[in-house]
């Protein structure tokens, strides 16, 4: 008797005492876990963000000035029969991790010369986005009332395109 | 020849001894028993409980800790994404797909109508055009109404002159979703 009340009551109080706060802790231990997991899922996204992140940003060219805009546009010219009229640089747009180096580019083509142009454009090394573009056709083919994509020689020649657009190229930023 | 105790069995020998170690044995057996049993298991589910209470309280500590690191990495996850998100607008408005805009635009004129003017920001396309019969207006309408390019297409204006021709303005908007294009 004194064995019980001397020594295994005391503990079994204890033991009781401490399974309680346990169920108590269980839904901590729930949420602490759920934690646990939602933390390491993050930190592996984290890192395949990361390396997309760089595998884009080493896609850039490292620099581009003035030489390099007009060596690219004069090769993205050579099968477009384009008129040019004006090229303007604008102001560079830093955004952290890349640069925005646009031109406004002002010429007259044909329509056919012009999907052309769009066309060499897409497959330089450095391609170009494009932006507010404008477009004005040629009056004299509004009379025919005929569709810009015109088969014969003539007609084409005829509608000839003005085009005014921003090209705008990247590069890595300066961090 | 076989000897035989012919003494009454209280007077014989007793067999104290292998009674007596039974006895202890069986005495050692219920005292370890009791000993395991008794003492030393209710002390080490106690000490179990006990470590076990301790090992959540402190964790339960590092839960605050744990918050903020989550919070922390969030934040840095979606300043990631956002970066992406940056980087993946060079993907969009490619000449490529200003090449298929201009492709369509084109190929959805009906016959008897023809565009003065095309001009666009980097979500709205304005076409301004002239036409024999306002029907051929919607019918272009219509027409580009068909393409998944524009998630909005709706005439502006209609401009009626004295010899049945038709200005018309129509207003395409881009659909963002097929602005990234880089197949052809």
């Amino acid at each position: 008797m004194s064995y019980y009340k001397i020594y295994l009551r005391p503990i079994l109080n204890e033991i009781g005492f401490n399974m309680r706060e346990l169920s108590l802790l269980q839904e901590t231990i729930t949420e602490i876990l759920h934690k646990e997991k939602e933390l390491e899922r993050i930190r592996n996204n984290i890192v395949h963000t990361e390396k997309l992140l760089n595998d884009r940003i080493d896609e850039l060219p490292d620099e581009v000035d003035a030489y390099d805009l007009i060596y690219l546009l004069s090769q993205a010219e050579k099968n477009s029969k384009l008129m040019r009229h004006s090229l303007i640089f604008l102001e560079p747009a830093y955004h952290g991790d890349y640069e925005e180096h646009s031109v406004r580019f002002s010429f007259t083509s044909d329509y056919n010369g012009f999907l052309a142009f769009l066309e060499t454009l897409n497959s330089l090394p450095n391609r170009p986005t494009i932006s507010n573009m404008q477009i004005s056709f040629n009056s004299d083919e509004i009379k025919t009332n005929t569709s810009v994509e015109v088969p014969e020689q003539t007609k084409q020649e005829k509608y000839d395109l003005k085009v005014e657009t921003t090209l705008n190229f990247y590069v890595k930023g300066k961090k | 020849m076989h000897d035989i105790n012919l003494l009454p069995t209280e007077y014989g020998r007793k067999t104290h001894t292998i009674k007596s170690i039974i006895l202890l044995l069986l005495a050692i057996f219920a005292f370890l028993l009791f000993v395991i049993f008794g003492i030393i298991n209710p002390i080490k589910k106690r000490d179990e409980y006990r470590q076990q209470k301790e090992l959540i309280q402190q964790r339960e500590h590092s839960l605050s800790e744990l918050e903020e690191k989550y919070i922390e990495d969030q934040n840095v996850l979606e300043e990631l994404h956002e970066r992406l998100e940056s980087l993946s607008d060079l993907k969009v408005s490619t000449p490529i797909y200003w090449y298929k805009i201009l492709k369509t635009i084109n190929r959805s004129l009906p016959q008897g109508t023809s565009l003065n003017q095309f001009t666009c920001d980097n979500t709205t396309i304005l076409l301004y055009g002239s036409c024999t019969h306002d029907k051929l207006s919607a019918t272009y309408l219509r027409n580009l109404k068909n393409k998944t390019y524009f998630s909005e297409v709706r005439i502006e204006k209609l401009i009626y002159h004295q010899n049945d021709k038709v200005d018309f303005i129509i207003r395409c908007v881009l659909n963002q979703n097929t602005m990234e294009d880089d197949h052809y």
